[in-house]
């Protein structure tokens, strides 16, 4: 088994660096070796988006992606979203709306939700849907999450 | 009298009977009151099984209060999810 | 009870407590904690659905570099025929331990057979696969019928059915001669599963001084650690859980799998274990709903009046007792006032995992095969279906089949409210669509629950409570107080603390947090008030039966004091103020749920969409009102995954093929549109604030709903879950 390979990256705009195996995904290094425990696990197959982040300015899901892989790029986690203790307008919004309830999806959600409107300010209805297909909520039916993402367009 | 619903599982146990009438202060009384012509009733009355005066499951079990009107139903204590 | 109307605090819509944790990604939830020393599990288990274990070999795991401890069932205490009771009735203590850990069978694929520590979680897996287990494959048995058939494989004693319920009321014989119009059909429903996002997990210490710290997620802190002194034959007292924040339950996080394990690695290696499950392992080792089989008759006469209803209930429990067909043979018939009824209801065992409580565990199959039926009979009639059900309807005094009567129940008030809802008013029109209703009833539970408020030197408070918060509960149970205290619910601060902490507090579930915990609050807060008013005469030296209290001012002939000017004096007139609270409520009320669906079948794949969904529930008084729409919300969302496209794919082998959000399809964002909600309030008599519980009801109707909608649409009658997309283009192509 390979030893641990030095790994050197941005995180939310800081250079950051650390150590990792080859087979450690992004997801467990951001958690379990940066304790940026923000990023969610929820089945580790790239198929809920609890684990969403932006990699070089693009939602990727993290345990898809190797630690090793992020040398010199720049990353973004939900750790990143407020700024200056000030919440984003898409995480008040998420509060005001009641878009969680047990949260665990909630990171990942405001990840995507964020890239998508960075990208384009005044989606459809459609359009919101479409692009946050990969992230999963069992708890709200995803009505309050939609309504709350429209309110921020 | 309070009247005690038989389980219809139990019914076979209580002669066919659906309804018996009991008296006492409280539901254990009631029972007790039954136990010389159905001894084995109590001991069925374990911590799977609620007890229900009027329609409303109580927390006190065999020590919640009767009426002499009262309905006193066994159901099976479920908790949900 | 309570008949104030004009609340201040309670119907409004404040931003969560934890709500700034939650966005920014700051809340812990079990798979966060952090520790020193902390270590890594890793679980083996059975690929087999049904075998004896003939010998377990852990020699070669144990030689792995940084292994630091390996369990087995060996490791727990002997069971003997001990009966304990952690809440869910006496049952036997080595079922308990034996879905912890096998004993001396296995009874499901992914059932847990040993489990590794180590240094790194790689590791541990690495290890855990390294253990050797010599087993004697025995045939499995999958479905209940088939577990019921005379020479089925049996998995415990000497039959697979593990209880038979049976409720008679009047005479279901005379009663169907009475009718002029009969149908009877049978149904099955899948195996699905509860869906939350969230894995299981736990982090487990047992120190030198025999004391056990447990940080899970979880959905009883108390459950679990009556659990883990019954497994583990540890005081109660000795063992201590903090509940770290949870994400999503639905009941799944009820049973207790992984904090014994974890202990008793503690215990083995003396560090603190954390164990995650897999999302593999989640599916195919905690506990899904029973899958079921059902056949139900129900007898009306020409004008409407159902005369007869004729159920039996066959539900799969999985490996051990407890499939929950109690509950659906209580809540089969319930919405309907019917003279003769017979129910027996089966919770069978079968190679599956054991099953777990999801949401009104038992009612939502019983309610599709029942809602199904009453939407034929509308048919066969020639009534409008809710005009059918409103003709029928369960009402305050209506007698149910199980015996007792209703006390004041929202039926009514529901299918009301669905009639004049604009929804049903709008004709659907067009090819391939269709339009389903259905009703359905959940209880609500009492059961006890603790809390304490203190009051801090500006006049704010904070309020300790042992549910923990899978939904909002936290700000709901702290607007209780606050209506009660007359200040604002910002200036409450709520927390879910550990066992240690707080006083006894049982489940999050059953929808009781909000009726029960909220009551403690409440009570609790009027332990601060009667405190408040004590010392106010105190400090005026007046006599206290002439101190008022009201909207958050104390008041007398010397003077007024808000809670805020009071509140820095406390200390040194005696003392600070705390108020607390026990309760174990009687008066829970019981909901109605209704739902109304469109959908739109293609015809050339089968695949169903859902066109417009609206969701109707007596929610008693919406404390909330927010957090009670998300209620409905997610749980229609469940029942549309749970009819369209969720099942357990089983090979016949007893292995799930689909275990991953791949393939076991949940609804996502893009398969749905707005779920409509209407909260009916019929307050409940029983609570201070007329709270119902509502967070179950919700998910019993849509199944019936969803099968109507796609029978009409189609013209072929649904009777098997899922109607997914191959189910429903072979009915439409068999037609």
């Amino acid at each position: 088994m390979a030893g641990k390979v030095h790994v050197q990256t941005t995180i939310n705009g800081q250079p950051a660096e650390f150590l990792c195996e080859p087979r450690q995904s992004l997801l467990e290094v951001l958690r379990d070796v940066l304790g940026l425990t923000g990023t969610k696990e929820g089945c580790n197959d790239g198929n809920c988006g609890a684990c969403t982040v932006m990699l070089d300015g693009r939602i990727v899901n993290s345990c898809l992606v190797f630690g090793v892989e992020v040398e010199g790029k720049s990353i973004t986690t939900i750790e990143g979203i407020a700024k200056d203790g000030e919440l984003h307008p898409l995480q008040q919004s998420f509060l005001k709306n009641a878009a969680l309830q047990c949260g665990i999806c909630t990171p990942g959600f405001i990840m995507a939700a964020k890239s998508l409107l960075d990208q384009e300010p005044h989606p459809t209805e459609e359009r919101i849907r479409f692009y946050l297909a990969n992230n999963l909520c069992r708890c709200t039916g995803y009505d309050k999450i939609v309504r709350a993402i429209q309110e921020v367009c | 009298m309070a009247t005690i619903f038989i389980p219809a599982m139990w019914r076979k146990d209580f002669g066919g009977l659906q309804e018996v009438e009991a008296s006492g202060a409280t539901v254990g009384e009631a029972v007790e009151s039954l136990s010389a012509a159905y001894p084995f009733l109590r001991e069925r009355l374990t911590s799977s099984v609620s007890i229900a005066v009027d329609g409303e499951v109580t927390p006190l079990g065999l020590l919640e209060r009767i009426e002499p009107a009262s309905e006193i139903h066994f159901i099976p204590a479920i908790k949900g999810g | 009870m309570s008949t104030v109307t004009g609340y201040k605090v309670i119907g409004t819509r404040p931003v969560r407590h934890d709500g700034a944790d939650k966005v920014t990604g700051r809340a812990l939830y079990g798979a966060d904690y952090a520790a020193a020393g902390l270590v890594h599990g890793s679980i083996l288990r059975s690929p087999h659905a049904h075998a004896k274990i003939v010998k377990i070999d852990t020699s070669k795991a144990a030689k792995v570099p940084g292994v630091l401890a390996i369990v087995t069932a060996a490791d727990l205490p002997e069971s003997g025929d001990r009966m304990v009771d952690v809440g869910e009735g006496p049952q036997p203590l080595s079922h308990i331990r034996g879905n912890i850990l096998a004993l001396d069978k296995v009874l499901y694929k992914g059932h847990a057979v040993a489990a590794v520590a180590a240094a790194s979680v790689h590791v541990a897996e690495e290890a855990a696969q390294l253990i050797e287990v010599e087993y004697e494959p025995l045939e499995a048995v999958l479905s209940a019928p088939a577990a019921m058939k005379p020479g089925a494989p049996i998995l415990h004693g000497d039959t697979n059915v593990a209880l038979h319920v049976q409720h008679v009321k009047g005479d279901v014989e005379a009663g169907f001669a009475e009718a002029d119009v009969i149908v009877q059909r049978e149904f099955t429903t899948s195996t699905v599963h509860q869906g939350y996002i969230e894995p299981q997990n736990g982090t487990a210490f047992w120190s030198s001084d025999g004391r056990v710290s447990v940080w899970t997620s979880t959905q009883g802190s108390f459950v679990v650690r009556d659990v883990m002194a019954a497994v583990l034959d540890v005081p109660v007292s000795q063992i201590k859980v903090t509940p770290m924040e949870i994400g999503g339950g639905f009941g799944g996080k009820i049973p207790v799998y992984l904090e014994p394990v974890a202990a008793l690695l503690s215990k083995k290696c003396g560090r603190p274990v954390k164990l995650v499950m897999s999302r593999k392992d989640v599916f195919e080792a905690t506990g899904p709903t029973p899958g079921s089989f059902m056949r139900v008759k129900i007898g009306a006469k020409k004008d409407g009046t159902i005369t007869a209803g004729l159920a039996y209930l066959a539900n799969e429990a999985g490996a051990f007792p407890g499939g929950m067909v109690s509950a659906g043979a209580m809540c089969v018939f319930a919405a309907y006032d019917i003279e003769n009824g017979k129910i027996d209801g089966y919770d069978v065992m079968v190679n599956k995992p054991s099953t777990a409580a999801y949401r009104a565990p038992g009612a939502p199959n019983a309610a599709f095969a029942v809602e199904s039926l009453i939407d034929e009979l509308a048919e066969k009639l020639g009534m409008d279906p809710i005009e059918l059900r409103l003709k029928n309807a369960a009402k305050e005094g209506t007698r149910r089949v199980d015996g007792p009567k209703f006390r004041r129940i929202g039926l009514v008030e529901v299918l009301e409210a669905m009639k004049a809802h604009p929804h049903y008013n709008t004709p659907l029109g067009g090819p391939n669509r269709g339009r389903g209703v259905a009703v359905g009833f959940w209880f609500n539970i009492g059961l006890e629950s603790s809390c304490s408020i203190s009051v801090n030197s500006d006049g704010k408070m904070a309020l300790i409570e042992g549910s923990t918060d899978i939904g909002g509960s936290r700000t709901s149970i702290a607007m209780q107080a606050a209506e009660v205290l007359g200040i604002p619910v910002a200036d409450i601060n709520p927390s879910v603390v550990d066992t240690d902490s707080i006083g006894f507090t049982n489940v999050t579930g059953g929808s009781r947090t909000t009726f029960a915990t909220g009551w403690a609050a409440y009570e609790a807060a009027l332990d601060v008030v009667r405190q408040l008013k004590e010392r106010a005469a105190k400090i005026w030296s007046v006599d206290l039966a002439e101190v008022t209290f009201d909207a958050g001012v104390l008041k007398s002939s010397a003077g007024t004091m808000t809670i805020a000017e009071i509140a820095p004096k406390l200390n040194g007139t005696g003392g600070p103020v705390v108020g607390r609270a026990t309760v174990n409520p009687k008066g829970a009320g019981g909901s109605f749920a209704g739902d109304i669906v469109d959908v739109e079948v293609d015809p050339e794949t089968g695949k169903t969409t859902i066109l417009r969904f609206t969701a109707v529930q007596d929610v008693g008084k919406a404390i909330h009102p927010s957090y009670v729409e998300g209620q409905l919300q997610g749980g229609s969302v469940q029942g549309i995954g749970w009819a369209l496209n969720e099942e357990y794919f089983m090979r016949e082998d007893g292995t799930m093929m689909n275990s991953s959000f791949l393939d076991y399809r949940m609804p996502t964002i893009l398969d749905l549109p707005m779920i409509d909600t209407v909260l009916v309030e019929v307050p409940n008599p029983g609570h201070p604030y007329g709270v119902r519980g509502v967070g179950e009801a919700n998910i019993v109707p849509p199944l019936g709903a969803i099968a109507n909608a796609v029978s009409h649409a189609i013209g072929v009658r649904m009777t098997s879950l899922p109607m997914n997309p191959p189910a429903v283009w072979k009915a439409i192509s068999t037609k």
